[in-house]
Parts: structure tokens; C-alpha cells; sequence
């Protein structure tokens, strides 16, 4: 009686072990694919940042007088490139100032585009049509790659903030990530003021 | 009867909207040619076909061409990663894999183009195609031969090589909630296993010898815990032998098995692969790049 009572013991801790390696394996390859994701946001963020400064150049050879807002898309491209974020510390907050700062420049060449709109001569170059594209191309990544990570941080938050995960997380300290939210008004054309 | 109205009026607020922008698959690829709205000639889908299995025999790469019904409310670029990453076009490690996909009703067309791919067709090349060779064609109502068209330019780029090489190919970690049930009951096997194992043999040692190989498993799987860890899992697997034996003598003078029995046998099971003709895509994946455009 008394063996069978140990050997329930030994079974339980065995088991436990097996668990315990399990559940932290588990939360590091989830966090390597956050890691991954992020790392994808961020080069696709900048490829946009790099197709910016031949972006101005171009449409500024047609419309060299609108320098606002050329200066406005130079400033936010300089501010959201200097913003990066750390992929082990991917907190909520840093996560929504990358998003508030990549917003702005978004807005910033949106307006930029919209200034274009207005000389159809720019806007039926080859050059302004392969930039159009390489934009629009990089836009959509950037979309893609936005999803990719928002779906990797809620399956690892998921994991660290159910039970009994979250006993585990809190153990060996993975806590919960910040992820993207639908931006206000980010589906409606910018307004651009003369 | 108030309180339940309101909450199924409230359930259908939140669930009509998701609903209407949810991706439906069209189903499973018939072919490298998936005409599911029926706007492609059978002549021309023929010739597609041939081309692109030629293609597919000769390189790694898979080329899709697909026309749907609807895309319900989504906008054809999330729908094509969708359907590019559901389907697998391209080779699982190379990603290289194309998708042409024709919304006619919709009036969108887009070449997707997956990560292996974004070398050889960046996204101006695949916008000059859109406008080019295909939108033109689209224009005349001459769906075919607009598709016809673009697939050609395609092929010509691909084979191409002065294009740029490939990018880089960035693994993905994955772990799902399946395979932490699948470590469960694995450990339950395995224990059991052992458990009967060790119960028959009649060393008093094996036990530690088992709980030492555990102790270097986990030296090797959480290298955070150190191999210390295979002292006490010696012991425990000694503890463990010493228990379980008593246990099965104990048993067999009573002329039972222990509950947990199992004989020391591995359960097996039996694996059955499928194949011939067209055998589906083979697992690439894309990022979300290409161009494209309406008509």
C-alpha cells in the first residue's frame, strides 16, 4: 500500500516535469514567433521609410512649391525611423508609440499623394507609376506583416494569461505583449488643407 | 424575454459585420488552373495548363491561376495572401509560388506573389503586367486571353535570369495547443511503458538508469535548469523501479496485473500516404506581395 503510494508520487513529479519543460518550450517558441513577426513589421516599415526620400524626389521635379508638405513627410519619416522597438521588449505601450509614430507618417504620405493627385502630367510618368506601385506593394506587406504579428502575440497571450500557463509565465517571466489595433479613421482618405 | 431579445440583438451586432468580411475559401485547387466563376475558354485553360505543368516539372516553382465567384467583401489583396497561404502555392522551403487571381465580378485582378518570387517579380514588374498585358484585355471583356497574357509575361520574367536572385528565406517558429497535448500523452505512454518495463525486469538499477537518460534529456531541452537535475531524477527513477516492482510482485501473487499494465509493448499504428495526378500545391507561403488592379 505504502509502495503504491509512492510510486503515485514519483509518477506525479515525472509527469510534472514533463509538463513543466513542455509548457516552457511551448512559451519559448511562441515567443520566437512573435520575435520573428516583429522582426517582419519592422523591415517592411522600413522599406516603406526608404521608398520615401525618391517618393519627395519625384514628385517634387513636377511640384516644387509644395514644400510643406514635403518638409511634413521628410519630418515623420525622420521620426518614425528613429523610433524602433526592442523585439524582447514588445510591452504595449512601446507597440502603440511605433504604431502612433508609423501612423504619421502614413497621413504624412497620404497628403503627399493626394498633392500629386493634382498634376496628371507627374502622375502618368513612368518613374511616379513604379513608385505608386513599389508603395502600394510595400503598404500591403506592411498590412500582411501587421496581421502575421497581431495573430502571433494573441496566441502567445493566450498562452501566458491562461491557467495554468500563466503560473509557468510568471515563473520564468513572459509577460503579456502589445499588439496593433485598428486605427481611427485609418480607412478614410487624409484631408489636405491649401 | 426583454433581456434575451437584447442579447441576441447585441450577438447579431457583433457577428454580422465580421461576417460579411470573412474569407470563404473557394475550395481545394482542381488544378494549376482553378476557374471557379467559369470565365476562362476550355482551349485557353488547356494551354495554361500545359504551360504551367511544364513549368512546375522543370523548376520548384508553381504558378495558380484562379478566377472566384465573390470575395465577399474582402478586399482581393487579403484574400489572395488567404487563399496563396491555404493553398500552399510554391515550394514549402523556397516560397516560390505565384497566384493569379481574377475577381470578375468584382472587376479586381492580382498577382501574388510569394516571398521566393519577390526577386524575380518585384512588385513594378507585376503592376507593369496588370496594366500592360492584362487590364487592357480585361477591358474588352476578354477574360482569357488578358490571363493567357499575364501568365506569359510571367513565365518570360521567371525564366529570365538576369532578374534578381531570391531573398532570404526567414523560418517560422510554430507551436500549437496540440502539441502540448500530444507531450501529455506521450509522457502517460511512455510512463506506463516504463512502469511495466521495470516492474518485469529484474534489476534493481535499470530505474536509474532511466531516471539519468530523463535527467540529460532535460539537461538538453530547458538548458536553463542545469544538469543538475539528473541527480534527483536517479533517485526518483530507482524509487520508481523499487515501487513499481514491489507492486507487480505484489500483484502477481494475487495473480492480477497492476492497473497500470501494459505489458512493455509499444502501441502501433499504421500511416497511409495518397498520390497521382495533380497532387496539390507544395506549402509556400507569401507576404503579401505583387501588385493590383481594376478594371
Amino acid at each position: 500500500m505504502k509502495n503504491t503510494f509512492l510510486w503515485v508520487v514519483v509518477a506525479i513529479v515525472v509527469v510534472l516535469a514533463l509538463w513543466l519543460g513542455g509548457a516552457y518550450n511551448g512559451f519559448i517558441s511562441s515567443d520566437q514567433a512573435v520575435q520573428a513577426a516583429w522582426a517582419d513589421v519592422q523591415g517592411q516599415y522600413q522599406r516603406r521609410a526608404d521608398l520615401v526620400p525618391n517618393l519627395v524626389e519625384t514628385v517634387k521635379g513636377a511640384a516644387a512649391f509644395e514644400t510643406e508638405t514635403f518638409t511634413a513627410v521628410t519630418e515623420a519619416r525622420a521620426k518614425a525611423t528613429s523610433l524602433t522597438v526592442n523585439p524582447a521588449s514588445l510591452d504595449p505601450a512601446s507597440i502603440a508609440a511605433y504604431q502612433s509614430a508609423q501612423g504619421e507618417l502614413s497621413t504624412a504620405i497620404g497628403r503627399l499623394l493626394l498633392v500629386a493627385e493634382n498634376y496628371p502630367v507627374l502622375k502618368a510618368t513612368e518613374a511616379f507609376r513604379d513608385l505608386q506601385a513599389q508603395l502600394e506593394g510595400t503598404e500591403n506587406r506592411i498590412a500582411v506583416s501587421r496581421r502575421d504579428f497581431t495573430q502571433a502575440v494573441q496566441t502567445y497571450n493566450t498562452k501566458v494569461k491562461s491557467f495554468p500557463g500563466s503560473f509557468i509565465a510568471s515563473i520564468f517571466g513572459f509577460s503579456e505583449k502589445g499588439y496593433f489595433t485598428a486605427e481611427e479613421g485609418a480607412d478614410q482618405a487624409p484631408d489636405v488643407s491649401f | 424575454m426583454f433581456r434575451s431579445s437584447y442579447f441576441f440583438f447585441t450577438l447579431v451586432c457583433i457577428l454580422v459585420p465580421a461576417s460579411v468580411f470573412a474569407y470563404t475559401s473557394p475550395g481545394a485547387p482542381s488544378s494549376y488552373v482553378s476557374d471557379f466563376a467559369n470565365v476562362i475558354t476550355d482551349d485557353v485553360q488547356t494551354e495554361i495548363e500545359s504551360r504551367l505543368s511544364a513549368f512546375s516539372a522543370s523548376t520548384t516553382g508553381e504558378i495558380a491561376v484562379v478566377t472566384v465567384e465573390s470575395l465577399d467583401g474582402d478586399d482581393i489583396e487579403s484574400y489572395a495572401t488567404t487563399l496563396f497561404r491555404e493553398w500552399g502555392i510554391g515550394d514549402a522551403n523556397d516560397d516560390t509560388g505565384i497566384l493569379m487571381l481574377v475577381a470578375p465580378n468584382e472587376r479586381e485582378v492580382r498577382i501574388e506573389v510569394g516571398y521566393g518570387y519577390e526577386g524575380a517579380v518585384p512588385d513594378i514588374r507585376a503592376a507593369q503586367i496588370i496594366r500592360n498585358d492584362i487590364l487592357p484585355r480585361f477591358r474588352e471583356d476578354d477574360i482569357s486571353g488578358g490571363v493567357l497574357a499575364g501568365v506569359n509575361s510571367v513565365l518570360l520574367l521567371i525564366e529570365n535570369p538576369s532578374e534578381a536572385p531570391a531573398l532570404e528565406e526567414e523560418p517560422a517558429a510554430s507551436f500549437d495547443f496540440e502539441s502540448l497535448i500530444a507531450v501529455f500523452w506521450v509522457g502517460f505512454v511512455l510512463l506506463s511503458w516504463l512502469a511495466s518495463a521495470l516492474a518485469r525486469s529484474k534489476s534493481w538499477y535499470a530505474g536509474g538508469i532511466v531516471g539519468g537518460v530523463v535527467g540529460a534529456l532535460v539537461w538538453f531541452f530547458v538548458p536553463l535548469w542545469g544538469y543538475w537535475m539528473i541527480v534527483p531524477l536517479i533517485l526518483i527513477g530507482l524509487a520508481f523501479d523499487y515501487a513499481v516492482s514491489s507492486a507487480y510482485k505484489e500483484a502477481v501473487g494475487m495473480g492480477t496485473n497492476p492497473p497500470w499494465w501494459t505489458g512493455g509493448t509499444w502501441p502501433t499504428g499504421g500511416s497511409s500516404s495518397s498520390g497521382g495526378g495533380f497532387g496539390g500545391f507544395s506549402g509556400g507561403s507569401s507576404g503579401g506581395g505583387g501588385a493590383s488592379g481594376s478594371w
